[in-house]
Order: structure tokens, then sequence, then C-alpha cells
């Protein structure tokens, strides 16, 4: 994908919801657009944030140091060099943007490493996890904020491979965003905002999403929504733009491992 | 009378409430944590370390809409105890917090920005 900073990325818009500052103009306003659709999507950007954060340290207590990160965005507002800075981590982006300016953010940290590649192309992938990690396959994994841009194919495929590729013990943390079958007007009007800057979200029911989950082991406590996980009240993360017959509608992290 | 525990729960409870105003860095678990830190900082009245308050605040993940309701609400519990004079001398030590921490936070975003910036532009220049 080439560099175009006169179109909205996802990326940086999510970079803006978080408030942070690494986004363009057109960015903001496609963000400011969606917040307008769905106030409450800032919330959710964050609650996904402060999960990864959740995750890092609940793997890092179980002896876990090296960290595979999939379609990681833009390493800021917390993210996993920061909360442990003596890991070895490997990002990945498609973006080439987005991987130019996070090698910029991490700088000279051999710990670190930024790889672009797309979701899609696991493979380089997993070549550049054999090398960085010095062919250590018992690795945590995080899929924060991603599962539901990819389509049931590369979703089905990368937890799969995944799975046959990483050692036992491995444990993989995903958050997931469950959504009626029918999705309400403003629902479907994001859906489409999302599908047009060409990052399609894949809305999904809680069980069309726990097909997903096998050959890995869910891990307790399941299924657990994200404001349950940040120990915040309620499930009202998209309730002010809930309707009738979305009660199905939140977002959720899970822990898995290979037994 | 105010006591530690009351201002803590007060201090708490105001960040819990408005916790999705906070960063990406801060998740609810932690604010118990720094709502100690802040009751403590207001019970020692040490004029000299509010800056550094401001300061650690910021990176800390504080939104300044929390810092704010944090402060109104400090003023009214002090008002309901009847405290007048610890509720203007909190607002005096709190009014230099926000400053510090506004201060950090422009130049925060001011140096985010320059290198968003420079990083982009080497960027459109790789790329002809």
């Amino acid at each position: 994908m080439e560099f175009d900073p006169s179109q909205p990325n996802a990326g940086r818009i999510y970079d803006y919801l978080l408030g942070g500052s690494h986004n363009f103009a057109v960015d903001r306003m496609a963000a400011e657009r969606l917040v307008q659709m769905i106030p409450t999507i800032e919330n959710g950007a964050r609650l996904n944030r402060w999960f990864l954060d959740i995750a890092v340290n609940r793997l890092a207590d179980l002896g876990f140091n090296r960290y595979l990160d999939l379609a990681s965005g833009l390493p800021t507002q917390g993210y996993i060099h920061e909360i442990r800075p003596d890991a070895l981590v490997l990002y990945n982006d498609y973006d080439q943007a987005t991987v130019a300016y996070a090698r910029e953010i991490i700088g000279n940290n051999p710990r670190v490493i930024y790889h672009q590649a797309n979701i899609a192309e696991l493979e380089s992938i997993l070549a550049q996890a054999e090398q960085h990690f010095a062919g250590e396959r018992k690795l945590a994994i995080c899929m924060i904020g991603v599962s539901y841009f990819l389509n049931d194919q590369v979703l089905s495929q990368t937890l799969q491979r995944l799975y046959e590729w990483c050692a036992p013990g491995s444990q993989i943390a995903i958050s997931w965003i469950a959504l009626p079958e029918n999705p309400n007007p403003k629902l479907q009007e994001l859906l489409a905002r999302y599908s047009a800057m060409g990052s399609p979200i894949y809305a999904r029911t809680v069980e069309q999403i726990k097909q997903f989950i096998a050959p890995w082991t869910l891990l307790e406590p399941g299924f657990q929504r994200l404001s349950e996980w940040n120990e915040i009240d309620g499930t009202w993360v998209i309730d002010g733009d809930r309707q009738e017959g979305d009660e199905q509608s939140d977002m959720y992290g899970t822990f898995m491992i290979k037994g | 009378m105010t006591t530690s525990t009351d201002i803590y729960s007060v201090v708490r409870e105001t960040l819990r409430a408005n916790s999705l105003h906070n960063a990406g860095t801060l998740p609810p678990p932690r604010l118990h944590t720094i709502a100690m830190q802040i009751g403590q900082f207001l019970l020692d009245e040490q004029p000299t370390s509010a800056t550094l308050m401001g300061r650690m605040l910021f990176q800390q993940g504080i939104g300044l809409k929390s810092l704010l309701a944090v402060v109104g609400a400090v003023q009214a519990d002090y008002l309901r105890h009847g405290e007048q004079l610890r509720a203007i001398e909190s607002y005096e030590l709190l009014k230099v917090v926000i400053e510090s921490f506004v201060e950090h936070q422009i130049a925060h975003v001011r140096s985010e920005h320059d290198r968003f910036r420079q990083t982009v532009g080497l960027l459109q220049r790789s790329l002809g």
C-alpha cells in the first residue's frame, strides 16, 4: 500500500481516538465523523488499549518475555515495549508510513523490531519471529484490536497457522467486537465508513466468534467484556448507541493457550 | 473533619468515574495507586512538590478532565465538612499542579507533532 497523507488511515484514526498526536487533519476529520455517528467509539479504543496493558502484564506475570504483536499500528499511548522494556518484541503492520514512524518512535532498541508485512502474509512475520526470538517459539502473542478487521478466511488461517507454528504453552490474547446479525442503521453506517477507508469491519455474533477459537484452548475467565477486564461497570461501551435487538453488541477479551 | 481515608475515597471515586478521560497508558485498575498519591499529596500540603505532582500525573496518563474533576470534588468535600480554609489552600496547591500538568502536556504534544512532521517529510522524500 502506498503512503498517501491525503487519505484517512485506520491506524492514524485510532491514534487520534486514543488522544495521540500522530495523525493528519484528514484523519482527525474522519475520526470526528465516526465519533458523531458513534459517540462512544473513543471508549472502545481506550478499552482495547487498556486490555493490551492488562494482557502484557498478565503474560509477563506468567513468565513470558517474548511478544509477537500482530497488526500493531502505531506503538504509542502505552505499547508493549513501554509496558515491558525488558521484553523482546516483534511488531508488524502493512502500512509503510506507520512502519516508518513506528521505527522512529522505537529508536535504536535491539530488543524491539518493527517488520513491514500484512497479517495475511504470516509466513514473512513468522520468519522474522524465528530470527528475532532466536528460534524460541514459546511466545506471548497479541491480537488486540485486530480480529474484526480480518475476514473469516484470514482470521481462521492466521489462528490455525499460529497454533501450528508456536510451541506448546504459548498464549494468545485477542480482543473481539461482537455485533448483532442485523446491525442497526448507525452501526451499518460505521461499517460502511470503515469499508470506504479500505479497512472493512467484519461483524460477527458471539457465537460466530467462538467458532474461531479451536484448536486453541480458551483460558479463564473465558469470554469477558473489555469493560469487565478494565473493572468498569456495565456494558455501556456502545450502549449509548444501542437499539432494540443489539443486546449482544460489545467488545470482549480472551486468552487462549496451546496445550 | 476530612480524614485521609475520606480524601482518598473522594479522589479514587472521581478518578474512576472519569477513567475514560485518561490516556491509553492508564488502565482503570491502576487508578487506586494514583488516588493514594494525590490523597497523600493533599494531606502533606507541600507546595514545593506541586510542580512534580503535575508532571507525574501527566506522565502517568491522567487526563485534564479527570484532574479538573478531582479539583472540583476535593473542594466540594472540604466545603461539605465546613473546612473553608483547607478548601482554599488545596485549591491554591492544585492550581500549581494543573499549571505544571498543562505545561508538560503542551510540550509533549509539540514535541510529538515535530517528530511526526519530520518523519513524514523523510518518508515523502524517500518515496520521491
